[in-house]
């Protein structure tokens, strides 16, 4: 029983920290119309912004607000020379952030080698009861909860709206006055600084990796699709529950069954889930 | 334009027959592998118009199988290569069967995710050998090399190479390779023609993933290691970058320019690093050129409309 308890906790926190960048995931393709195969990098610069704090003397989440602001600005430049000259063929776009995403990892194994590295705990853990929990882990859940938070909030300001203008009916809301070209620049910035803030928060639990990006990114994508891409509530839902089961998973199997499990799971909502979405929504 | 494409199929086991280093005739002897590798993924990306980001997933399978069957003692090499190229056939029919009627984009993330999970229980895999040891893993399986020198298996390699160019040919110009190009083009005119869409697309998917598992046989047995990194998704990104960059759906074109990529790169030695760099950096410029030169163009339908899914 404190086991369960304790998985579900862990669970808990993971999943909404994984939260964060899945809500990102899903606004850039209720926007662009475009499964960014980059988030996976971009989550992994956030780890690699935070380790490379840790070395630099400073604790891990100092590094949050500059990886965030490097994310928007990458991901303002990748948005313009990658998805806006190709929106018409999301295939190519998609293809495109694949090749991104590859070449990231190799800029990451120049700038920190191959070995793996890890971000140090600071706080000592918390007993809550008979549940052990890690202070940075509860603080990066909260953070994590409150970002999705502001985020669903300024979804309705009268930005927010022309956001989701755009989203919906893209060539209505040009009619009405809205550019949508730049709501779509700044919710693809906006969601891969989701990514980067989330591998930032993430961090003190995970191995770096030049390749670390690549298993949150299946997990990101699996969490979108059963969440129902274009939808936060439905996102922050499934990586909440996608959190949970991949910890238990990795307790009561292993921690490479955990993977596998997701994996499968990504499988079977493609096959069986996401296509007439995407059909629709991509054309 | 037949005639010259078949005799370029044959280029590199000209180039073979004609080398003498025993460097060179080794670099030319996995160059045709990974030219097969290639082929293969054109004739199912060019071809039949299905972009897989998971051709590694046949080439893996058919390195794992092959050494298995060969280290095991199951089959002499020759007949493990055979079951090798068994298994990518079935690996991508597998992939084939499971993404047969999806949308292009979710097919590509399909083939991602199910190289994805290959690579994964690849890795968590752990199976006895003989001598009482346990491999797999990490490490991958040991593969029983093929007893031949250097310019035999170079040659070899070239001459399948060239038979396998010269098959992709003749397919994809017969009733079946024409029925897969129209149901790549335009799945609804196909299907409305009578055409089963879903079996061709499956056909294709078995037929690149044979090509696949043919040539991560021939890897394993020309390095002694069916490894872990057969199942990595460079090895999809290599495939398509040089398939963009040699003329998507002409089979010849990326599978000779695979072939010149790898001699030339195996030949100066150049680091995995920028070998990756260098296939992201031109499957960039070959996607983002494809795709926004058929927008610039819209009264010209060109082959790279495949992209415009």
């Amino acid at each position: 029983m404190e086991a369960a308890l304790q998985i579900t906790v862990i669970g808990l926190l993971s999943g909404v920290e994984y939260a964060l960048a899945a809500v990102g995931l899903t606004l850039i393709f209720a926007t662009s119309r475009v499964f960014n195969l980059a988030h996976g990098a971009f989550f992994a610069l956030g780890a690699y912004a935070a380790y490379q704090a840790t070395v630099l003397g400073y604790p891990a989440f100092a590094a949050a607000a500059p990886a965030a602001a490097a994310a928007v600005v990458s991901a303002a430049a990748v948005e313009r020379a990658l998805v806006r000259p190709i929106r018409g063929s999301p295939l190519a776009a998609t293809i495109a952030l694949f090749a991104l995403a590859v070449l990231a990892e190799e800029g990451f194994l120049l700038a920190w080698g191959e070995s793996a590295h890890s971000v140090p705990l600071r706080l000592p853990p918390l007993l809550l009861g008979r549940i052990v929990v890690s202070v940075e882990q509860i603080a990066a859940a909260a953070v994590a909860a409150a970002v999705i938070a502001a985020a669903a909030l300024g979804l309705r300001t009268r930005s927010g709206l022309a956001l989701r203008a755009s989203a919906a009916d893209p060539d209505i809301a040009a009619v009405a006055g809205i550019d949508v070209t730049r709501q779509r620049a700044a919710a693809f910035s906006g969601g891969c600084a989701m990514a980067t803030l989330a591998g930032t928060l993430l961090s003190p639990e995970l191995i770096m990796t030049p390749a670390m990006g690549r298993l949150p990114l299946l997990f990101l994508l699996a969490t979108v699709i059963a969440g129902g891409p274009g939808r936060i509530g439905g996102a922050v839902a499934a990586s909440i529950s996608f959190g949970v089961i991949t910890s238990a998973a990795g307790f009561y199997l292993t921690p490479e069954w955990s993977s596998t499990l997701v994996l499968c799971i990504l499988i079977a909502l493609l096959v069986w889930r996401i296509d007439g979405v995407v059909a629709e929504n991509v054309g | 334009m037949i005639l010259w494409q078949v005799a370029a199929a044959f280029f590199p086991l000209a180039i073979a027959m004609a080398a003498q280093d025993r460097f060179t005739l080794a670099i030319l002897a996995v160059a045709g592998a990974q030219a097969l590798f290639v082929a293969g993924w054109d004739f199912l990306g060019g071809v039949s118009g299905q972009i897989s980001l998971g051709h590694a997933l046949p080439f893996g399978a058919g390195a794992y199988a092959a050494a298995f069957l060969s280290g095991w003692g199951l089959a002499p090499p020759g007949v493990a290569l055979a079951g090798g190229a068994l298994a990518g056939v079935l690996a991508g029919a597998l992939q084939g069967k499971l993404g047969a009627r999806l949308h292009r984009v979710v097919l590509a993330l399909l083939t991602l995710a199910t190289a994805e999970a290959g690579r994964e229980a690849a890795r968590m895999l752990r199976v006895p050998w003989p001598g009482g040891i346990i491999v797999g893993g990490n490490g991958g399986l040991p593969a029983a090399v093929l007893p031949l020198d250097e310019a035999t298996a170079a040659r070899l390699t070239a001459a399948v190479l060239a038979a396998a160019l010269t098959s992709l040919l003749w397919v994809s110009r017969s009733r079946l390779g024409l029925a897969m190009r129209l149901a790549g083009a335009d799945a609804r005119l196909a299907g409305a023609s009578g055409i089963d869409v879903a079996g061709l697309r499956t056909a294709a998917f078995a037929i690149g993933g044979g090509l696949a598992g043919l040539a991560g046989c021939l890897v394993a047995s020309l390095t002694g290691r069916a490894a872990l990194t057969l199942f990595s998704l460079e090895w999809s990104l290599f495939a398509l970058a040089v398939g963009g960059a040699g003329g998507l759906g002409t089979i010849v074109g990326p599978a000779l320019l695979g072939y010149a990529f790898a001699v030339v790169l195996q030949w100066l030695d150049v680091p995995g690093t920028v070998r990756l760099s260098l296939f992201a950096i031109l499957a960039i410029i070959v996607t983002v050129g494809a795709a926004a030169g058929v927008r610039t163009q819209p009264s010209r339908p060109r082959r790279s409309g495949i992209l415009n899914a």
